[in-house]
């Protein structure tokens, strides 16, 4: 076993133990703005670290470009995702509750 | 090790559907995406297990499907308030 399969090996369970903790965060959480941080864990920095065991295993590749090409898409749209619905969920709490009194 | 990465990754799936089972509607939104991002490295995880170049593309394909798809559902669910 080579010195790049080892570290491909610890950039894959990095990030399968990034994504399951993230996961475990979602049923921890109590409010959905705290669930939506577990679900910024689990679309940036697994994905990235299991894209970097695949570009450590296979070097530049297909698989690789194609590998980072999701994990760009994951990238780019889950901020934008998470903004949108801590947004709408806000607009919601504060169309039940003009006043604010639950702040 | 990569098949077993992805059968370990699947258990994550678990929190997701109880969350969108038992949350309210805006949870289970969350739990959408959280489970968008975790398939999406299985796929992934899994194209390396059975070293088919060609079974890259399904993980492509379904990363932006997963980031529109969560993105429409919390569109539709803005415009219900």
């Amino acid at each position: 076993m080579g010195v790049s399969d080892i570290a491909a090996a610890v950039l894959l369970w990095s990030g399968v133990a990034v994504q399951l903790a993230a996961a475990a965060g979602l049923l921890a959480g109590r409010t959905v703005y705290d669930r939506l941080h577990f679900a910024a864990l689990a679309s940036i920095p697994g994905p990235v670290l299991v894209a970097a065991a695949v570009g450590v295993s296979e070097g530049l590749s297909g698989p690789t470009v194609r590998t980072w090409a999701a994990v760009g898409f994951l990238l780019a749209g889950s901020p934008a995702l998470a903004a949108a619905t801590a947004r709408a969920v806000r607009a919601e709490e504060h169309h039940a509750d003009p006043g604010g009194q639950r702040g | 090790m990569w098949l077993l990465a992805g059968a370990v990754l699947l258990v994550g799936l678990v929190p997701c559907l109880v969350v969108c089972l038992r949350g309210s509607r805006w949870d289970a939104v969350v739990a959408l995406q959280v489970a968008g991002a975790v398939v999406t490295v299985v796929l992934v995880v899994l194209s390396m297990g059975f070293e088919r170049p060609a079974y890259f593309w399904v993980p492509l394909v379904f990363a932006p499907l997963a980031v529109v798809g969560a993105l429409a559902f919390v569109r539709i669910m803005a415009r219900w308030v």
